[in-house]
């Protein structure tokens, strides 16, 4: 007697769980994967916000949380701390994948233009042109460039383009003097007679006087690719039931890249991001910026190798100390090409 | 008569002292030439009272300083009641004193803002980092000057009560947390101005509103005149806690000064 | 008995400052509790130390080339301090004028907190040693100030007015009895402003730096090297010790017999 009655609570309690088993399943189904993404006020998260901004997210079976950051080092203090899923990051990102085990999922954006290193016209610097016959359009000589003192934010690309011109002429760091400033705090003190060179990006760029500076050598003209990376955090990724979120948020950024060809959608959701985060910014004055900035297509992606960037950056981490020759091997298996290729044919099914 | 002719000097003299260094200060930024307009007071005086009822970023001057203050507030009142508490119990009971003073002393020489680095990487970089800097840079002097404190307490009372037969714990919260209340307050004064610098560093670190962002932001804008008109803010609620917190000390330690 | 409590005491601080090292060891290298870029093992910051002794790597210069130029910034700082500060204090408290015309804008600048100085210094005075060396002599000098201030007008009258009768002229009675009265105060105030310059360090430092502690530390957070931070923090902490143990000792040796 007691035993039937156990069974049959055994049974109730069995289907009891099951039936409860399929309602949080289903409801998985319908509840989109919420995505909280790490993002900058500045163009190489537009995607994201175009995307969040359009539903594309909500239409295609995740949701996107969107949180800004002043830097891209806080961006991966909060990805170690868990805070976020996916970043969009540039150089920096190669110390979340080597030191927080996050994962490279592709590089989205070619973002060299506009990063820079100024001279003031009267330098010697500047006055050398074409030392170099492989690089033509690099200014200085080994003997002009020695003994320099570089102003610039270190820890970022914009140390590795100043390491890469150095390595052109023979020198390396230790010939020059390097000071870790911001873009803006480096404009201040280099019109103000500070230093002999001075690293800048836009918008800042664009605030050094042409009559008065001139670009000693740039991403583009040292031969540096420069460019802006997704990243998600390990625990986010190795979660299975992400993966399909992860694939969809990467066909949307490809779908974004074909929309952002048409510059006027580009510019004006760069207006409103730039808006949204409490910049005012003149339209006319930035758009020769956005535009030289483009985002990688389908095309692209299938014709260059947009993951060179990201392993220059690694290597050259890895030469200046910053993270040993194991942490380097860390980073390149912490490369992943499976979504991408996955988003790449979904796109191609879906919209070519 | 005399008394009213007295404040009446002090005032002009004041003013005049600062009328000068501002007509100095016009000048030289008239006369400026450097490329990156260094505004005259005229124009930093007028862009503070522009930003009292016009928003920068999210919020005028008056959202800013709230922001600010509120992070110093929860910082302060933390350090204020976990640094008296340790202090006093330091200063009192020998078996606390032997086991958190060595700790205590190996920290306490590590300034504040060495601490922002470490504090970014434990806390991430919400509110929480800020919370602990400020925390950390008030809660040395309410530590140090409870213990001073407890430990500068009359032997002569603390014999009296013994001899009326008052315990050990007794003697602590009648005796001794009361006579140590005038240096906790000349602790609390230190670990105002050192709370509100760190929240200013704290922000100029990575913040998207406040005091220190104004300035950062006016830096990253390359705009002087905010710059500056942030600093003057700083001043005027620099000034006014100050001034606060003198007068809560001289109101309630009413009875430490009749005796002076 | 009396000696042998003390001894309890001592060997229960020992065991607490051993525990505070065991703890710590335990929570990061032995049970991974706490990650390493987190927070480095005492083992792991030793090993850095030691690295860091002679080499340049990551952050482009060896530990005692930071020390090196930390110190120079800080002790240039304040000098200024206490060159510009002592007698500024002297000055205010000695002849009515100066203190009725002075005070009140030491009382605003001093509400300032050097670290807000910073995005103006650049373009004042660029981002050289000297710029550094004025963040941290703003705040070495306030307590320079405020000491010798306070110091020379707790000279008693009844002392002035003996020099006076004897026909000590007013600068003279300044250098003959104010001045010496002074001297323990003044003393106190070098101390206060020792601690803060070395204090400010960290802020002078993120001016924009090639070199020192506090681009060290800055350094290890940009590359996300705990161990960096921690040697940095720890290195600051030994130098301040350091620093303000050697200014006991002399103001022992300078300021015979009584102290205050």
């Amino acid at each position: 007697m007691k035993k039937k009655a156990a069974a049959v609570l055994m049974a109730a309690i069995t289907a009891a769980a099951a039936s409860l088993g399929t309602v949080t399943a289903l409801a998985a189904e319908e509840e989109p994967v919420t995505i909280r993404v790490a993002t900058l006020a500045q163009q190489l998260s537009l995607p994201m916000y175009y995307i969040s901004e359009q539903g594309w997210d909500v239409e295609n079976g995740f949701k996107l949380e969107i949180t800004t950051f002043s830097q891209g080092t806080g961006i991966n203090e909060a990805l170690g701390s868990g805070l976020v899923d996916v970043c969009t990051i540039g150089a920096a990102g190669v110390n979340s994948c080597c030191i927080y085990d996050a994962v490279y999922l592709f590089s989205h954006e070619d973002s060299a233009a506009g990063q820079q290193v100024m001279v003031r016209n009267d330098s010697p610097i500047a006055q050398e042109k074409g030392y170099l016959e492989d690089y033509p359009e690099l200014l200085g000589s080994p003997e002009t460039i020695k003994d320099a003192t570089i102003l610039l934010p270190m820890g970022t690309g914009s140390q590795i383009n100043v390491d890469t011109y150095l390595d052109r002429f023979g020198l390396t760091e230790d010939d020059v003097t390097l000071v870790n400033m911001d873009t803006a705090p480096a404009y201040q003190a280099f019109v103000s007679g500070e230093g002999d060179m001075a690293h800048t990006c836009y918008p800042t760029a664009d605030e050094y006087d042409p009559e008065q500076y001139t670009v000693a050598f740039s991403m583009n003209t040292v031969g540096l690719p420069y460019y802006d990376n997704i990243i998600a955090s390990r625990s986010f990724f190795e979660d299975e039931k992400n993966h399909d979120a992860l694939v969809a948020l990467c066909v949307q950024l490809l779908r974004t890249a074909e929309t952002f060809k048409d510059d006027t959608v580009l510019m004006d959701t760069m207006m409103a991001w730039y808006e949204l985060n409490g910049q005012t910014v003149d339209r006319d004055k930035i758009e020769h910026q956005v535009l030289e900035r483009p985002f990688f297509t389908y095309e692209d992606l299938s014709s260059i190798d947009a993951t060179a960037s990201f392993k220059i950056m690694a290597e050259f981490y890895a030469t200046i100390g910053n993270i040993t020759e194991e942490d380097l091997e860390h980073v390149f298996a912490n490369m992943d090409d499976t979504i991408i290729s996955e988003a790449l044919s979904v796109y191609a099914e879906t919209y070519l | 008569m005399r008394h009213n002719y007295g404040k009446i000097r002090v005032v002009l003299y004041g003013a005049g002292t600062f009328l000068v260094l501002l007509s100095l200060w016009q000048i030289a930024a008239m006369t400026s030439n450097s490329e990156i307009g260094f505004p005259t007071p005229v124009a930093v005086i007028g862009r503070f009272f522009h930003m009292l009822s016009n928003k920068v970023g999210s919020y005028t001057i008056w959202g800013h300083t709230l922001w600010s203050l509120s992070r110093v507030v929860i910082g302060y009142l933390l350090a204020c009641v976990l640094g008296v508490v340790l202090g006093l119990t330091m200063g009192w009971f020998p078996y606390v004193k032997a086991l958190f003073k060595p700790v205590f002393d190996l920290l306490r020489p590590i300034a504040p803002l060495a601490w922002i680095p470490l504090a970014i990487l434990w806390f991430g970089i919400g509110e929480k980092y800020k919370y602990f800097l400020i925390f950390i840079a008030a809660f040395v002097p309410f530590t140090l000057n409870s213990y001073a404190g407890a430990v500068r307490v009359d032997r002569q009372l603390i014999g009296a009560a013994r001899m009326l037969g008052a315990s050990h714990s007794q003697v602590f919260f009648r005796i001794v947390v009361p006579s140590a209340v005038p240096s906790i307050f000349s602790g609390a004064q230190v670990a105002l101005s050192n709370a509100w610098m760190t929240m200013l560093a704290a922000e100029m670190v990575r913040s998207s509103e406040g005091i220190g962002w104004l300035i950062i932001a006016g830096q990253g804008i390359n705009d002087m005149t905010q710059m500056i008109a942030g600093m003057l803010a700083i001043g005027i609620v620099g000034f006014l806690l100050a001034n606060g917190m003198r007068l809560l000390e001289r109101r309630c330690l009413v009875w430490n000064n009749q005796g002076k | 008995m009396k000696k042998k409590s003390k001894l309890k005491f001592q060997i229960i601080s020992i065991i607490s400052l051993i525990a505070f090292f065991a703890i710590w060891q335990l929570l990061t290298d032995v049970y991974r509790v706490i990650p390493s870029t987190m927070l480095p093992s005492p083992v792991k910051v030793l090993q850095t130390i030691g690295m860091k002794w002679s080499v340049k790597k990551p952050d482009g210069s060896t530990l005692p080339q930071h020390i090196l130029a930390s110190l120079q910034v800080s002790g240039l700082g304040f000098c200024l301090g206490a060159v510009i500060g002592v007698p500024l204090g002297v000055i205010m408290a000695w002849w009515e004028k100066a203190d009725l015309s002075l005070k009140p804008v030491f009382d605003f600048v001093r509400t300032i907190p050097p670290i807000a100085w910073i995005p103006i210094m650049i373009v004042l005075l660029g981002i050289g040693v000297v710029a550094k060396a004025s963040i941290v002599f703003l705040s070495a000098f306030i307590p320079c100030v405020i000491n010798s201030y306070t110091g020379i007008k707790a000279t008693k009258t009844v002392h002035i007015w003996v020099a006076q009768t004897f026909g000590g002229s007013k600068t003279r009675t300044l250098f003959k009895v104010a001045i010496p009265t002074a001297l323990p105060y003044i003393f106190t105030g070098l101390k206060v402003s020792l601690n803060s310059s070395w204090g400010a360090l960290v802020a002078a430092e993120m001016l924009g730096s090639a070199s020192g502690l506090g681009y060290m530390i800055q350094m290890g957070r940009l590359l996300s090297r705990a161990d960096l931070i921690v040697v940095g923090m720890i290195v600051i902490g030994i130098i301040g010790t350091i620093l303000s143990a050697f200014l006991d000792s002399l103001e022992k040796i300078v300021v015979k017999g009584e102290v205050r």
